[in-house]
């Protein structure tokens, strides 16, 4: 088995730990005796593969060691945001001081002095978290350079920066294996390509959120190229994409279940309505299904709670205006309760399809 | 691809997007502009600081522009973004004016070009039209609130109020300069356009908004920007009067050209 990026590698390491405790556990109560040259072959080979694994992934060793490198994960997240703050407070302050011209050279050079931290911090640091922390402070740069000159020399605003935004944040996210960057890229790219096609015909880019339908194309993306096979290389990535994919396909099915007027089709609004609503619970069920079928959590928890949330809002309006509030929320009770139970009867035939 | 390589291309994006925006720059500001108004404090006041002066240490300038109104309360807007007009513009599916129902319809924001006139005819036919309510106020003996009302308007028209009037709208940018060709008096810019119904007496009417102008708040040069600090500190009532010329460019996009305060008279 090939292990490909630091979360297969934990992965094995976790095994390797629960193998050992079980055998262990086994050894004491007499189910099973190894021989001494068996035990031995089998913990030389574990020991060179955990070396092997901690020489090229930075791995928790154990569940004090697991907790710590979560913390650590906070620590990076929150301190990346604390520091993206101060950079953008920082322009801000002395930015009157400064002429045209070294306005631009510090914003030109903000971001490139950004990218050669996050390539040093690389070559230093195998954890990965300082050099993740600098490829969130260079992608902040960015946004603040191609903002502030656009406001020095008043360009017109125009979505080409989504763009270059989207393809900085990928980039990033791919050279440091950095999720928080990948979302920033996918609804940066989400963006750009709804606004692009908004103004196919001259409607305005900026009123891109006005026609819903304009992000399905995206989310249809990005649900494909979560099956790329590169996505495996990287931890969490194909998950990223499905779950942004999900909720940028079924959101504009909700907003248009209930406003037809913002659809391009040229139909009775009611008429669109209804088609959505429709599509607003086939969606959600498809994807709870192949969820299941391919044990992929994501969609199997996006497409319940989207199916959920499409559920109370049919609910809503078929029943607010006429039941008394508290048969109304007996009601939206008993349908969790039925939702429970569903999904508990898929548990147990889940169960019977693994047992021997 | 390995992680080196992925930041070396991004170093190249970074790179490149600066090159084509500042290209942008260039181009707009090359050549005769567009356009050049010599305008005040009362087209261009000062912009709203984000964060307070405190935290922002930038001054800059915002376009100030009105529409005409034609007679107090009109509901219908101007005559150049009616329904017609509007259809010009590209918008479609536009209910009849008239209607008795309200019609489910799309709502559709468009882009387009707006000529802006600065102390022009428009402005006199504001100023006429002001004299002329006030002159009609007393004449029929209003109540003297009202006339009060209408003398603070006046003189707000003739003193404070920016000059700067939305005149035309178009696509086709030749053509309407072609019928503004002043470039010291009309100038050119892109807009956000939407149209919206409204009802008048029980029935429904389409009428045209300029939803923005895409200009943005105007950055000063620093010698500017350094002069018009002291004047910012003052408060309103006190400050100096300013002169700015302002250019828009091949792209229609302005810059600042030069500001000059005028003497004060204390």
């Amino acid at each position: 088995m090939t292990i490909d990026n630091r979360a297969q590698a934990q992965q094995r390491s976790d095994r390797i730990a629960q193998f050992r405790a079980e055998l262990d556990c086994l050894q004491r109560e007499g189910v099973l005796q190894l021989a001494a040259n068996q035990q031995a072959q089998v913990q030389g080979y574990h020991q060179r593969l955990l070396g092997e694994l901690a020489s090229r992934f930075d791995i928790d060793h154990s569940r004090q060691a697991h907790q710590l490198s979560l913390g650590m994960r906070i620590a990076s997240l929150l301190g990346a945001l604390a520091l993206a703050a101060s950079l953008f407070f920082l322009f801000y302050r002395f930015w009157g001081l400064f002429g045209s011209t070294s306005q631009v050279a510090i914003l030109i050079a903000a971001p490139l002095l950004g990218l050669l931290l996050t390539a040093a911090l690389q070559r230093l640091d195998d954890s990965g978290y300082f050099s993740k922390l600098a490829a969130l402070l260079t992608f902040t740069a960015f946004v603040l350079n191609l903002v502030m000159l656009g406001q020095i020399f008043n360009i017109t605003p125009t979505d080409q920066a989504l763009l270059a935004w989207a393809a900085l944040a990928l980039l990033l996210a791919y050279a440091c294996e950095l999720r928080l960057l990948l979302g920033l890229g996918l609804l940066s790219a989400t963006a750009f390509c709804a606004s692009r096609l908004h103004s196919w015909d001259g409607l305005d880019w900026l009123a891109c959120i006005e026609r819903p339908e304009n992000f399905l194309l995206p989310a249809l993306l990005m649900l494909a190229s979560a099956e790329l096979a590169v996505q495996r290389r990287f931890a969490g990535f194909a998950a990223m994409y499905r779950m942004l994919g999900l909720v940028c396909l079924l959101l504009p099915m909700l907003i248009l279940g209930y406003w037809g007027e913002g659809s391009y089709l040229r139909l009775d609004p009611d008429l669109i309505e209804g088609i959505y609503q429709l599509l607003g619970f086939a969606v959600p069920a498809l994807a709870i299904y192949i969820g299941i079928r391919r044990q992929q959590a994501e969609l199997i928890n996006g497409g319940t709670l989207l199916f959920v949330i499409a559920l109370f809002c049919k609910v809503f309006d078929w029943w607010w205006d006429y039941l008394p509030k508290y048969l109304f929320f007996f009601l939206l009770g008993l349908l969790a309760i039925l939702v429970l139970l569903v999904m508990r009867r898929l548990r147990r035939s889940l169960a019977v399809e693994v047992q021997p | 691809m390995k992680p080196a390589r992925l930041l070396l291309a991004a170093a190249g994006l970074i790179v490149i997007s600066n090159a084509l925006s500042l290209a942008g720059v260039a181009w707009n500001r090359s050549g005769t502009p567009d356009s050049q108004l010599r305008l005040s404090e009362r087209e261009l006041p000062f912009a709203w600081r984000e964060f307070g002066p405190q935290e922002n240490s930038n001054l800059a300038l915002r376009l100030d522009w009105q529409q005409e109104q034609r007679r107090a309360n009109d509901w219908r807007g101007p005559d150049w973004l009616q329904r017609n007009a509007l259809l010009e513009l590209g918008f479609d599916e536009l209910p009849e004016d008239g209607q008795e129902n309200y019609a489910r319809w799309r709502l559709q924001e468009r882009n387009a070009l707006v000529v802006l006139e600065f102390d022009g005819p428009t402005y006199q036919r504001e100023l006429a039209r002001a004299a002329a309510e006030l002159a009609e106020a007393r004449s029929k003996q209003a109540a003297a609130e009202r006339i009060k009302d209408l003398e603070q308007q006046l003189q707000h028209a003739r003193e404070q109020d920016s000059r700067l009037y939305a005149v035309a709208a178009g696509l086709d940018r030749a053509s309407l300069r072609q019928r503004y060709p002043d470039r010291q008096r009309y100038a050119i810019v892109p807009a956000r356009i939407s149209a919206s119904l409204s009802q008048q007496d029980k029935r429904w009417y389409v009428r045209g908004h300029i939803s923005e102008l895409r200009v943005g708040d105007l950055y000063l040069p620093l010698a500017s920007r350094d002069a018009l600090r002291a004047e910012y500190a003052q408060p309103e009532q006190q400050r100096a009067h300013y002169q700015v010329e302002l250019a828009f460019g091949q792209r229609l996009e302005p810059w600042v050209q030069d500001v000059q305060l005028e003497p004060r008279h204390d």
